[in-house]
């Protein structure tokens, strides 16, 4: 598994992994969920931040940040 | 001011490294002096590019043999005073290699490996030349004559190559005999079939300084490919463990200028491959320079004796080739035709490059 830190995240949501040189695309909420696993804070975290901004309920934001996660993992990505 | 000769001027669907090595040797805020554009055909579309070349002189063909090609540099050279000469083409690299100490006694230099290394790494040695650089590469049958029986034994698919050029990949054992004999008539025996390992493909570009050190490495990968997979989009990477590969097969071979390896990351153990080990620059030569590594222009500084300055390349830098239409005239293509050579100063035409 690789390191999300590895990434190169551009402010248009283009992902890049310099290493693979594989290239994804990422919507505003992908981007901020990647940025704030990569500056440190937990999963818990990051829900609440969403549900915060969203006005959402939390396991409709858990469920969505699940998916994420799952979509990171397959592509190689350990988010820990 | 420096007088540098580059071969492998086409730009067509399957461009030489010529263009992208001028362009890299141009673009250095070191470089003064003339470019001199080699050429086998008055049809290589690199030959019009005016912007780049400043001279061409066409070439007797590779078939022609090494005496044939010495003595045409040779009038070249009394005309240019060449000081170096960079060959971009697998075909032509054995006959330069074979020259090289002629051509450096007329004052010309180049920056080759010797003929063994230049066979070492060959399609046909390549799997002994991997296993003496601890390097994994798919396993290799090379046909001396046509195929037995034995060949239905062959695990499929599998990939056919000839000697130099041409690959295909094929499914059946029909296919398999077919693409054989297929490739035997366009460019003979030996010919090559190998082992096809599913994955991604990744490229990566050394110079070796001919003491087993490496001067520059950088790696790429092709995002966009032809459907001859040639590499349409291209982007730089920075992967330890292909620079590792390519360093290796430098200082295992102790090699001498320009290498280009093609290799595969397997998607079963996630290992690469390497499939190929190019004796000289590729056609992504000038993604190089572009991501702050100018390959080209280092060749030209070891080719003189000088000490090459070169800087580590920026992975994220991608490059998509493109077809342009470059715009001459019959004087320019009789000149080449009827003389065998085109300056530019003396011909005024546009050219897009």
């Amino acid at each position: 598994m690789q390191n999300l830190n590895d990434l190169a995240i551009s402010e248009s949501g283009l992902i890049f992994d310099p290493a693979s040189g594989s290239i994804a695309i990422s919507n505003p909420t992908g981007i901020q969920i990647l940025r704030a696993i990569c500056e440190g804070k937990s999963i818990e975290e990051i829900c609440e931040e969403l549900v915060r901004e969203y006005q959402e309920q939390p396991e409709v934001i858990a469920k969505d940040v699940e998916d994420f996660l799952i979509q990171l993992r397959n592509h190689g990505y350990n988010h820990d | 001011m420096t007088r540098i000769a580059v071969t492998g001027l086409s730009a067509g669907e399957s461009p030489s490294p010529g263009l992208g090595v001028i362009r890299s040797i141009r673009e250095h805020p070191g470089w003064t002096g003339k470019i001199i554009g080699l050429a086998y055909d008055a049809y290589e579309s690199g030959v019009f590019a005016s912007r780049l070349v400043d001279s061409v002189y066409l070439l007797p063909y590779s078939t022609a043999g090494s005496d044939a090609l010495l003595e045409r540099i040779a009038e070249i050279h009394s005309k240019e005073r060449i000081d170096a000469i960079l060959p971009n083409l697998d075909v032509e690299l054995p006959n330069f290699i074979r020259i090289q100490k002629k051509l450096n006694d007329l004052g010309i230099r180049l920056f080759l490996p010797s003929e063994e290394q230049f066979k070492r790494r060959s399609k046909a040695q390549l799997m002994q030349c991997a296993a003496e650089a601890a390097v994994r590469t798919p396993d290799t049958m090379v046909l001396a004559g046509p195929p037995t029986d034995e060949l239905k034994k062959q695990a499929l698919p599998a990939v056919v190559k000839g000697l130099f050029y041409d690959a295909q990949v094929v499914y059946t054992h029909a296919e398999l005999m077919q693409a054989i004999h297929r490739m035997a008539s366009y460019w003979g025996y030996p010919v090559l079939v190998q082992q096809f390992i599913p994955g991604e493909e990744f490229n990566a570009i050394a110079l070796g300084d001919g003491t087993g050190e490496t001067i520059g490495a950088l790696c790429m990968k092709k995002l966009v490919m032809t459907e001859k997979k040639k590499g349409w989009v291209c982007v730089t990477i920075e992967n330890p463990e292909l620079e590792r590969i390519i360093r290796a097969l430098v200082r295992t071979l102790k090699w001498r200028g320009p290498m280009e390896i093609e290799a595969i990351h397997s998607k079963e153990d996630g290992r690469f491959y390497v499939f190929e080990i190019n004796p000289r620059f590729p056609q992504w030569i000038y993604l190089s320079k572009a991501a702050g590594a100018n390959f080209p222009y280092s060749y030209l500084q070891l080719a003189l004796g000088d000490e090459p300055q070169m800087s580590r390349h920026r992975p994220g830098v991608l490059f998509s080739n493109c077809t342009m239409n470059l715009i001459t005239d019959l004087a320019s293509l009789g000149s080449l035709f009827t003389n065998g050579e085109l300056h530019y100063a003396q011909n005024v035409h546009e050219a897009n490059l």
